[in-house]
């Protein structure tokens, strides 16, 4: 299989994990991801000492199937890993070991893991949905977007993430996103005006529809 | 100094010692970091022989990683193992059983 197809099929994968298990936003909480790993009998080992640059393991032998995370990540990274290793529950149990950080961030398991993770959390689908909701056109996606993208739809796929997603849909011009280390900055700047809005005060979390709920909010 | 390093009463070391207490997996854990050895160490070596292979060999594919993250993957991997030793002769909590009728 080429890499393309062995993506595409992993994106497939993660629409099924995400129709079977209910998830139909683009706000994946630990707690949804926790569910799905006790459904598949994984442990999770949250591992009380710090790493330089590990965030998690995915270890499968005769002791069992667990998923060892590192200590104090923030929801984003938390809820990315976790979806990043239930890839390689799905797809490299033979392995016997994958572990996740900057050193193997390459290679082709680890890229198919990254895509698996991105569509889980936030569909390309429903990402294109609520570009063309909020009027953004080819190469027009701009940092502000993003930032109203992620308060409005309360997604926990990261900034990083919604950029690569971003570009790679031709929302963006390549690099255009991706190069920005500034989100906090863009944050503070762009939030004002957005939380001034009383309709995005007390959002609710979306849950047990197939259709967009958060669409509502958008009008 | 041990004591206090782990966080324990004098007297849980002393019983860990003649062998009154096991200590938990924890402790072991910590007692592996505070004296800088193995985890294994401090288990029965008969049972956990037919694992170093096993241990060996799924680290083996982890050498990229940073040699500090890889050590410390190293020691997950040994407690989870401990763990598996752990669970597989635990004796069960202390204290009044249910009566199964």
């Amino acid at each position: 299989m080429n890499p393309k197809a062995y993506y595409e099929d992993l994106k497939q994968l993660a629409r099924q994990v995400r129709a079977e298990n209910g998830l139909n936003s683009p706000r994946v909480l630990p707690s949804d991801l926790r569910r799905i790993y006790f459904k598949h009998g994984i442990e999770i080992d949250v591992w009380p000492y710090r790493f330089r640059n590990l965030r998690g393991a995915f270890i499968c032998d005769k002791l069992g199937t667990t998923v060892m995370l590192a200590r104090g990540l923030p929801q984003d990274p938390l809820v990315f890993t976790m979806a990043h290793e239930l890839k390689h529950f799905f797809r490299d149990r033979d392995l016997g070991i994958s572990y996740c950080d900057q050193s193997n961030a390459s290679k082709t398991l680890e890229i198919g893991a990254e895509i698996f993770a991105s569509e889980l959390l936030f569909p390309d689908r429903d990402f294109i949905r609520y570009m063309e909701r909020m009027s953004v056109r080819e190469n027009e996606c701009l940092p502000r977007t993003l930032v109203q993208l992620k308060r409005r739809t309360r997604t926990t796929l990261s900034y990083a993430g919604l950029a690569i997603k971003a570009e790679r849909l031709r929302f963006a011009p390549i690099g255009s996103l991706t190069k920005v280390k500034t989100w906090r900055k863009f944050e503070q700047l762009y939030a004002t005006d957005l939380w001034s809005d009383r309709r995005f005060i007390r959002p609710q979390r979306e849950i047990g529809s197939s259709r967009l709920v958060a669409e509502a909010r958008f009008v | 100094m041990l004591a206090s390093q782990l966080n324990v009463a004098p007297n849980t070391i002393s019983r860990w010692e003649t062998g009154v207490y096991r200590p938990s997996l924890d402790d072991v854990e910590k007692l592996a970091r505070f004296f800088g050895v193995s985890m294994m160490t401090f288990l029965p070596p008969e049972m956990i022989h037919a694992e170093d292979d096993n241990l060996a060999a799924l680290l083996r594919t982890a050498r990229q990683l940073h040699p500090a993250d890889l050590e410390e993957l190293m020691k997950y991997a040994e407690f989870r193992k401990a763990r598996s030793i752990y669970q597989g002769k635990s004796r069960g909590k202390p204290g009044r059983k249910a009566v199964k009728k």
